[in-house]
Formats: C-alpha cells, structure tokens, sequence
C-alpha cells in the first residue's frame, strides 16, 4: 500500500493505493491521524483501493471521531462498488462521508 | 515615530522570540481550558501583531506607551463559540488559568447601549499564573483573550474587512443597516440557544421515555431514532446477539439514514418500529449473522440492525421485488444497484 498526500492550503487529500490489511492498517491508520491533525478537513482518495479489512475499517474509525471532536471534516472519495458495499455491509456507510 | 515609539519597537524585536514561546504555552492552556468546560467550539484562533501593525498603531497613540509591557495586545488570542451563552462559561475557565488585569479588561456586550454600534465580545487581558517551570521571561507578560459567539466573531471581521471600528468612520448612509445587523445578530444568537436547548429538553424527555419503555407514541426522528438505538433493552439485545454470534464489536453510528427508508416503510412512531423488530428478529438476525460471518468482519455498526430489519420487514410483508428495489434505490441512489440489491434478497432469502 502506497499513501501520497497533497496539502491544498485548504484541505489534505491522501492519496491512497493497494489494499488496506492487518499488515497495512498500521500505516494507514497513522497517516490518517496525523493528516486529520493537520487539517480540519481531510480527503482520502480511495481510488485505487481494491480491499479494506477489519483493521482498515477500525483505522478510518478513529479518524473519523477524532474529527468529530475537533469539528472537523474527513471525506472519503472515489470509493469503488466493492469497497463500498464492504461499507454498507458493515454499517460504516452511516458513519463515514463518502462523496 | 519619537525616541520613545523607536525603542518600543526595538524592544518587540528583542522579545519576538519569547513571545512566540508565550503564545504556544497559552494556546495549550486555552486548548486545555476549552477541553475540561466541554463546549464545542468553532475555533481559537491566535496572532502576534505585525511589526507593520504595531508601528502604525504607535503612530496614532505612542504617547500613551511608556514601554512594550503597556501594550496588552501585542499577543492575541480568540476563542468563537458556537453560542453566545457559552461565551460565559469559557470566561470563567479562563478566570481559573490565567491572571486576569480586571482595570484592563472589558466586556463590551455590556457597554453596549441601544445607540452604540457593533456587536462585540468580551476582551479580557491576561497574563500566566506563576507556577513551577514557567520561565521567567513569561512573568507578567499581558496577552489579550478575546471570547465571542460565531456571529459576534461574523461580525468583528466584516467590520475588519470593510474597515469601520467606530460609529464616527461610517457613512449616515449606512449606520443605519448597521444597527440593524446588530440588532439581528444578537437576536439571531439567542434563537440559536433557544434552539439548541429545546432539542436538550425533547432528547431529555424522549430518552426517559425510550429508558421506562414507554415511548409508543413518539414520533420518530433524528432524536427519537437515535435514542431508541442506544438505549431501548430489546434493541441492545438484538445488537448483543449479532455481535456475540461472531465475537464482533459493535459500535453506535446515528441511525439519520434510516429515517427515509423507515418512512418508506410506513413507520412513523417509535411503537411502529418496536413493533417491526419484534416481528423480524428472528430473521433479521439470521441474516445479519449469516452476512457477517460470511464477510470476515469483525466490526459493524449498531445501524446494521436497522438493515436487516428493514429487509426482514420487505419480504415479511410481501412487498414486490421491484417495490423492494425502489426501497434500495433510497440508500443506494443507484438504479441498477438497487435492482440487484433487490433481487439477491429475493434469491438468498425469499423463500
């Protein structure tokens, strides 16, 4: 898994490829806290995902409160069919922005 | 610019350094300070006054300064709340963490009178408790906190922007509209606390009734659907049962997604959906233990009880598949989707 990030002055958009495991969630989750600290809104482009897992899941979760705290806002885009029904199926859908 | 005005500006050039210690360790307390009183903010924002801004300022009242300590904003910070009577509540954190000048500090909400222009905040000048390890450099250094509600805030930077910080600079021409803004900011600010409390007092009622299982009757909304989720027994057990079938967690996710499909459903009380989980729990959660287990998730979200119910309640009551499709197309937005959707319920659960 790859994460790019671009600071847009208004908004940090991670750009993120490959798949989101146990083995990868670690580094994700810490890119996403560090990014959802940074800016009060946070993009994450899942363009390029093809797979997220439990641990992914638990991961967007807890950026996803923290940016409820602070008031901020993390979006996610681009998310494919497959990833997307992973959400649905999951009840994340009621949790996450998805554009 | 005298001798005086010179050496002032010299001396903010020596103390820049520390004074961009200072505003990180205020700004920690004031993030502190907020965090321990639990009111949501908009924001705190925060400068050091230009070295531009300063000469100008010393330009047109040096002669009120002796030296740099008299000058009580160099350091500023601004704390917007969402609520104009929150404003108060921060006020007395910030009388707990800092030493307030009260011959200084002003409050200009009260100032005001029926003829005075704006709709201002309240201005305390502060410096930093002593203490241990504060450095010595920090001692008596005055910084000004400003706390305000979002729209008194709205208003400081129009009235930035368009340059008027007195009733003298603006034209009689439009004084007038100003006054008016005034006037409607404040009551636009006690509409909003009206507001948010009256959803406090209805979530306080609606919850007790969701606790004493007496809620039949409630119509169901925003409140009233997320209450019964978090707290309604048979609910919770339902939720209990998904999560224990798999060893999951569950967490609570609002349920304000559901609201259109619900009413699609015809179910306009809490009674109505009380009544649709005791008439599909059983499949429901059959279906949801079946889906998830076969997933390999181990985490879902409290709303899927609503999922299975809702699905559970389209083939009990026989709706049609292209009925339950256009039930999938409220959530998916998605025609073909919602057709498959549809016809995988049908298929894997139908008969």
């Amino acid at each position: 898994m790859q994460i790019t990030r671009h600071d847009n002055g208004n908004s940090l958009t991670l750009v993120v490829e490959g798949v989101i495991d146990s083995t990868t969630a670690p580094v994700f989750e810490a890119e996403l806290v560090e990014a959802c600290q940074k800016s009060k809104n946070v993009i994450v482009d899942f363009e390029k995902v093809d797979f997220i897992s439990s641990a992914g899941l638990r991961a967007l979760l807890i950026s996803q409160k923290k940016m409820m705290t602070t008031s901020g806002k993390m979006t996610l885009v681009h998310v494919k069919d497959d990833v997307r029904e992973v959400f649905e199926l999951t009840g994340f859908i009621s949790v996450l922005n998805i554009a | 610019m005298t001798l005086a005005e010179n050496k002032i500006l010299a001396e903010f050039r020596v103390r820049k350094e520390t004074i961009v210690r200072i505003e990180t360790s205020v700004l920690e307390k004031i993030n502190e300070l907020v965090k321990n009183c639990g009111i949501m903010v908009y924001a705190i924002n925060h400068r050091i006054k230009e070295e531009g801004s300063l000469r100008k300022k010393l330009e047109r009242k040096g002669d009120k300064y002796a030296s740099l300590s008299d000058i009580t904003d160099i350091l500023g910070f601004r704390i917007v709340c969402f609520f104009a009577d929150d404003v108060d509540k921060i006020a007395q954190q910030v009388v707990d963490t800092f030493n307030v000048d009260w011959s200084n500090s002003i409050d200009k909400r009260k100032i005001l009178d029926s003829t005075s222009f704006g709709y201002l905040a309240l201005h305390y000048i502060c410096s930093i408790k002593d203490g241990e390890g504060i450095p010595a450099d920090f001692k008596n250094f005055r910084f000004e906190i400003q706390m305000c509600s979002l729209l008194q805030h709205a208003w400081a930077v129009m009235e930035h922007d368009l340059g008027y910080k007195t009733k003298f600079g603006v034209p009689n021409a439009v004084l007038r509209d100003f006054s008016r803004l005034a006037g409607l900011l404040e009551i636009a600010d006690e509409h909003f606390s009206r507001i948010r409390d009256t959803v406090a007092s209805y979530t306080e009622q609606v919850h007790q009734k969701i606790v004493e299982d007496n809620a039949g009757d409630v119509r169901i909304d925003s409140v009233s659907l997320n209450e019964y989720m978090r707290y309604n027994k048979s609910m919770r057990a339902f939720l209990q049962s998904i999560a224990d079938y798999g060893n999951l967690d569950f967490f609570d996710a609002s349920a304000d997604v559901f609201l259109e499909q619900l009413s699609w459903l015809k179910k306009k009380t809490i009674g109505d959906l009380q009544q649709m989980l005791s008439d599909n729990i059983d499949l429901a959660r059959r279906m949801a233990q079946k889906e998830l287990s076969e997933s390999g998730f181990d985490i879902f979200a409290s709303t899927i009880s609503l999922r299975y119910l809702c699905q559970a309640e389209l083939l009990r009551q026989e709706y049609s598949e292209k009925q339950a499709a256009e039930f999938f197309y409220l959530s998916s937005k998605n025609k073909e989707k919602a057709a498959r959707y549809a016809q995988t319920l049908f298929e894997k659960w139908g008969k």
